[in-house]
């Protein structure tokens, strides 16, 4: 792009009002100079809306009508059930306590994760849209191989297979287009996932079969228990 | 006849002093129910085709919103039943089941609705990454995103503790010893502020009613409505 | 944008529908059928019952803190119309207290704020207290009447004496139990043949089958080592020991010894041991069997223990027999001679553990003998077993079911626990008492009882403070060392194996009493416990009889006494004529055998205490089942100064 601004230009200025925009570096996001076809809010959006709203409720209903919010009996102190839950969404990280030490799985973990997400639209590496491979392959690759097999043994060490074996996966597909070397298809496609693109989706694997695993699969002690051996 | 008598209705001074336009049929009146309307004076009257694609948002943050607000009503009528104390909670849950009209919907309404909204908010933040949406100028939109995933998760949490029975109990007792890892003793004064004692009893009870039904919600509110006027703002619907 | 009105049209209605469904389903909740249909069956009904209003109904027991909604369905409670009515509109059946103060669930158990058959009776997942079975009702009695003999409980009354007698305080904690006496094993290898010890350890009730000490299922190895190490304790509480068998009165020749047993199998018959003491299981229920006690004692023993039973024994309930140097021998010989078990073979000889001792203590101390026994000064460990002062209270998902395939419910965990201790886990300790299924499920009815729910303490019954009562100086010494207390009561203290003393002197006169003591005779002589011989002396007899002339007294029954010896013949009239007495009770060797014998009521009793239970027996004797005749003054009289002309 050599020009510093660019001004967005509709066939029909009733339809879309002018709009400019100023462009002051490189990796700001792109303008695209389009014309965009515009809709009235009411009742394309409204009614959308209201549609989707209604679905929600209908669908929340029928849930409620045959499914019965749990209720045990009355809290016991003394009586710890085994094993004793957390809510469901806080089992991705009561399975990572079980492999790391307190201050690691229950607050450097989750802490690191919270920064991270909070932390994402300021970081240069989030806001690039070039493929991971675009740049310096051979540099590209020794730094993916490195932190790979670092975060691997790291893995190995405490035993947490079950984040292991979703890395390893992320991390072969990650190098899939540096062996192939295709542009089309979905080697292609995946040539093309930016760097933070590769780092999301990796967090979300982890955290899905981190809390999976905790609802489902784990039973009195902790153990690894299948889910029709019952569930806890 | 009757369509007459609707056109009289909507001509009156009472409807006009409520609706300042005539029925949404030409673009301008159309225009102006959005803008005149309090409740979707938030929409611009015209929006971009494209970011109106349901396969585009798939109305993630819409449905947000929408359990929020099926959760505020629910909460409200299951406040009119509930008493945060020990054993009365856990009776109060009993007596919802057995007597009061609707009060086991109303229950798993709310508890359904609940656990449905951490998970949409999860799949909103994801649907906000992977269409890029958090770049310039919405950066600061993300952070309070990322803050209303945290609100909605408190808000869960919180309200986990309030039928009082083993499975709650439990939970927030292993929730709140996570806390306790906090290193320089700070885990310790977090869950006891949060408990109001070193263990799971009435204090906590209260304090996580007084948590899930004002402190958190207003907190909540008032991101929200940063939430989406900023998403106006930005360019958004 | 048509589409898009129909769509929103379309889902408006679907969610209207879809909302409907909630107050639908809860307005055709199953209570409502429940109160047409009683509404109907009481209609075709010839009494007028009052229809009910239809909607939820609830007893909220104010001072229990409970809501019961069962009344919701239960509609016909009050009805005698609906006794025989189908559930659930039948009627309730007469109980002591009134439901609407007290609601449902305080006996019932059950889920009271439930209003679905399947919620309230409670076998759900999450509710651990489903309703009673039937057996176990009187369970629930037991919450608030924590006295030991409930009357109308019986189930619950008995299961308390069980437990009582059992001991279980020896391992549990209980409330309102008192520790049972039971022997000191101080002394115990001069008392027994290591032979008998092993076996007896092995399987207590093999030797007399009502024993109290239960079974432990100790191996072969456990019951050698435990016996070894007992066997080493040979020495008598206080450092006692055994005083040898006088020599100039040792047996020599057969004849001397057959005229020896003889004069002991006498005295024993006298003394009525078998009021105490069952032989093979035949006679008293007091004491231990003597059926097989020559395998089990030394003569030595039994000699030292007969002439001074409290010194071998501390707080043994065994009266010291006022027998001669040569009856103690005598008896002893004959007791060695009889009450043999010719079945007992010896076992093979074994050469102890050279840890014997210590691997024995360990034994003695894993299984807690100390609970119950005696033995070298050691401590009682405190409760070994787990505390049942809230057993009531358990949570189903407390207990660890094990293999056993019972429905899970507490009443079933408790009665198969006490049928067999170890069911649910080999290695568990309880060892087992061979109760019945009557019994065992009577020892659950009282622990089930045992609860902490909030029960204000006003509602509450509690036992009785003990008796003090304590007979001090010459009397005081006879009662301790003839076990008075042991067959009798007196002044609410004591067993009741033979009669109340306490208004004895009110009852009986002095004169009958004296001969009593010398030649005791049964007034009712189908009774197995009599009065043994004790072979007092004539001071000794005087001392007890003045003593009772004193106190076991009530002044009451002495006074306002009217007896005109011209009245005997009306008297015998009303006897044999207007009243039939003589259906019951023996005079002039004719009659019944109900009632003790009348022919020398004269010298027997007291004319006042004819008189007055003659007035009204039960105002004495609550228990007794002669019928109260609602005699005038004049025939109470009558028949008193008849009865009195009996001599």
């Amino acid at each position: 792009m050599q020009k510093d601004f660019s001004a967005e230009v509709a066939s029909d200025a009733k339809k879309v009002p002018r709009r400019i925009a100023f462009i002051k570096a490189r990796t700001a996001a792109r303008v695209k100079e389009s014309d965009e076809e515009m809709a009235m809010t009411f009742p394309s959006l409204v009614v959308k809306e209201i549609i989707a709203f209604e679905i929600m409720v209908i669908v929340l209903t029928l849930v409620s009508l045959f499914v019965d919010a749990p209720l045990e009996w009355i809290a016991n102190a003394e009586h710890t059930p085994n094993p004793a839950k957390a809510p469901w969404y806080f089992l991705g990280l009561q399975e990572l306590l079980h492999y790391f030490p307190p201050v690691v799985g229950g607050v450097i973990l989750p802490m690191l994760a919270v920064v991270a997400l909070v932390v994402i639209p300021y970081f240069r590496v989030n806001v690039k849209r070039e493929g991971l491979w675009k740049d310096d392959i051979r540099h590209t690759f020794v730094v993916l191989v490195t932190v790979g097999s670092l975060l691997s043994f790291i893995l190995l060490l405490f035993e947490v297979y079950v984040m292991l074996v979703p890395t390893l996966v992320i991390i072969g597909c990650m190098l899939i287009p540096y062996i192939s070397r295709k542009e089309t298809g979905s080697i292609g496609w995946l040539g093309s996932r930016s760097l933070s693109w590769w780092i999301m989706t990796w967090f979300v694997t982890i955290a899905v079969i981190l809390t999976a695993v905790g609802t489902l699969f784990r039973g009195p002690e902790w153990s690894w228990t299948w889910p029709w051996e019952g569930l806890y | 006849m009757i369509k007459r008598m609707f056109e009289r209705l909507f001509q009156s001074q009472v409807w006009r002093s409520m609706f300042r336009h005539g029925l949404p049929e030409s673009n301008r009146t159309r225009a102006e129910t959005v803008f005149y309307n309090f409740f979707l004076h938030v929409h611009p009257t015209k929006v971009r085709k494209r970011s109106i694609r349901f396969t585009y948002t798939w109305g993630l943050g819409g449905l947000s919103l929408g359990l929020f607000i099926v959760l505020t009503a629910t909460g409200a009528l299951l406040m009119l039943y509930y008493r945060p104390s020990v054993p009365q909670a856990y009776w109060d849950m009993k007596d919802l089941q057995f007597v009061v009209s609707s009060g086991q919907y109303l229950r798993n309404m709310h508890r359904w609705a609940a656990h449905a909204m951490v998970a949409v908010v999860f799949l909103h933040m994801l649907r906000v990454f992977y269409t890029g949406s958090y770049r310039s100028p919405k950066e600061f939109n993300w952070v309070i995103g990322v803050f209303l995933l945290v609100m909605t998760i408190l808000l869960s949490y919180t309200g986990y503790l309030l039928p009082w029975d083993q499975l709650s109990f439990w939970g927030i007792s292993v929730g709140t010893n996570m806390v306790r890892a906090v290193p320089f003793g700070m885990g310790e004064t977090i869950s006891f502020l949060l408990l109001g004692g070193n263990v799971v009893g009435e204090n906590a009870l209260i304090r996580f009613y007084v948590l899930h039904c004002f402190i958190v919600p207003v907190a909540a509110v008032i991101l929200m409505g940063i939430h989406f006027w900023r998403v106006r703002k930005d360019g958004g619907v | 944008m048509n589409t898009g009105r129909t769509y929103f049209a379309i889902w408006s209605v679907a969610l209207l529908v879809v909302l409907a469904i909630s107050p639908l389903k809860d307005f055709f909740r199953e209570w409502r059928w429940y109160q047409y249909e009683y509404n109907s069956l009481t209609s075709e009904l010839p009494q007028r019952i009052k229809p009910a209003d239809i909607g939820i109904k609830q007893i909220w027991a104010r001072q229990l803190d409970r809501v019961d909604r069962c009344v919701t369905c239960h509609l016909g409670l009050k009805e005698k119309a609906l006794s025989e009515s189908r559930q659930p509109f039948r009627a309730h059946p007469q109980i002591h207290h009134e439901y609407e103060e007290f609601g449902c669930t305080i006996c019932h158990e059950g889920q009271g704020p439930a209003t679905t058959f399947e919620e309230s009776v409670g076998r759900v997942e999450y509710w651990d207290k489903p309703i009673f079975p039937k057996d176990y009702m009187e369970a629930s009695c037991g919450r608030c009447h924590k006295e030991p003999n409930v009357p109308q409980a019986p189930i619950l009354t008995m299961g308390r004496k069980i437990i009582e007698e059992s001991n279980c305080i020896g391992c549990h904690k209980l409330e309102g139990f008192d520790r049972q006496w039971v022997p000191s094993l101080d002394g115990i290898g001069s008392k027994v043949n290591r032979n008998w010890l092993v076996r007896w350890l092995k399987n207590p009730k093999s030797y007399f089958a009502k024993t109290r000490m239960p079974n432990f299922f100790l191996s072969d190895e456990e019951a050698h080592l435990l016996a070894d190490f007992l066997m080493t304790f040979t020495s008598f509480p206080s450092n006692a020991h055994l005083e040898p068998i006088p020599e100039h009165l040792g047996a020599v020749s057969t004849s001397a010894r057959d005229k020896l047993v003889e004069l002991g199998s006498t005295r024993f018959r006298e003394a009525r041991c078998i009021s105490c003491h069952p032989i093979n299981g035949k006679g008293g229920y007091v004491a231990t069997d003597l059926g097989k006690v020559a395998s089990k004692v030394s003569p030595q023993w039994l000699y030292n223990y007969l002439k001074s039973p409290k010194r071998l024994q501390p707080g043994v309930e065994m009266p010291r027999y006022r027998l001669k140097e040569n009856e103690l021998v005598a008896v002893a010989a004959y007791i060695g001679s009889e009450f043999v078990d010719y079945e007992m073979e010896e076992l093979p000889a074994q050469t102890p553990d050279p840890a014997y001792y210590e691997k024995g203590l360990a034994l003695y101390k894993k299984y807690n003998c100390s609970g119950c026994h005696e033995l070298g000064g050691m401590k009682k460990a405190e409760e070994m077993g787990p505390d049942l002062t809230t057993v009531g209270d358990k949570k189903l998902y407390e207990i660890d079911f094990g293999n056993v395939s019972i429905e899970h419910t507490l009443p079933l965990y408790l009665f198969t626990k006490l049928k067999d201790p170890r069911a649910f886990l080999a290695s568990m300790k309880m060892p087992k008492y061979e109760f019945t299924d009557e019994e065992s499920r009577a020892v659950a009815v009282a622990l089930l009882g045992n609860t902490r729910d909030a029960i204000p303490v006003e509602l509450k019954v509690f036992p009785k403070p003990p008796s003090t009562y304590s007979p001090q100086g010459e009397f005081g010494k006879l009662v301790d060392d003839l076990a008075c207390f042991g067959c009798h009561t007196m002044f609410g203290r004591g067993r009741l194996v033979g009669t109340d003393l306490t208004r004895e002197s009110s009852q009986a006169q002095s004169e009958w009493i004296k001969t009593y003591f010398k030649i005791p005779y049964s007034l009712r002589p189908i009774l197995t416990e009599r009065m043994p011989n004790l072979f007092l002396a004539e001071s000794e007899i005087q001392v007890i009889v003045d003593y009772m002339e004193r106190v076991f007294i009530v002044d009451s029954l002495a006074q306002g006494i009217h007896i005109v010896q011209t009245k005997v013949s009306e008297g015998r009239n009303l006897f044999f004529e207007k009243y039939g007495c003589q259906a019951c009770h023996q005079v002039y060797l004719k009659g019944g055998y109900v009632g003790p014998a009348l022919d020398k009521v004269g010298s027997r009793l007291k004319p006042g205490w004819i008189i007055h239970w003659l007035k009204n027996p039960q105002a004495l004797n609550p228990e007794s089942i002669e019928p109260n005749n609602n005699m005038t003054i004049a025939e109470v009289e009558a028949i008193t100064a008849f009865l009195m002309s009996l001599k």
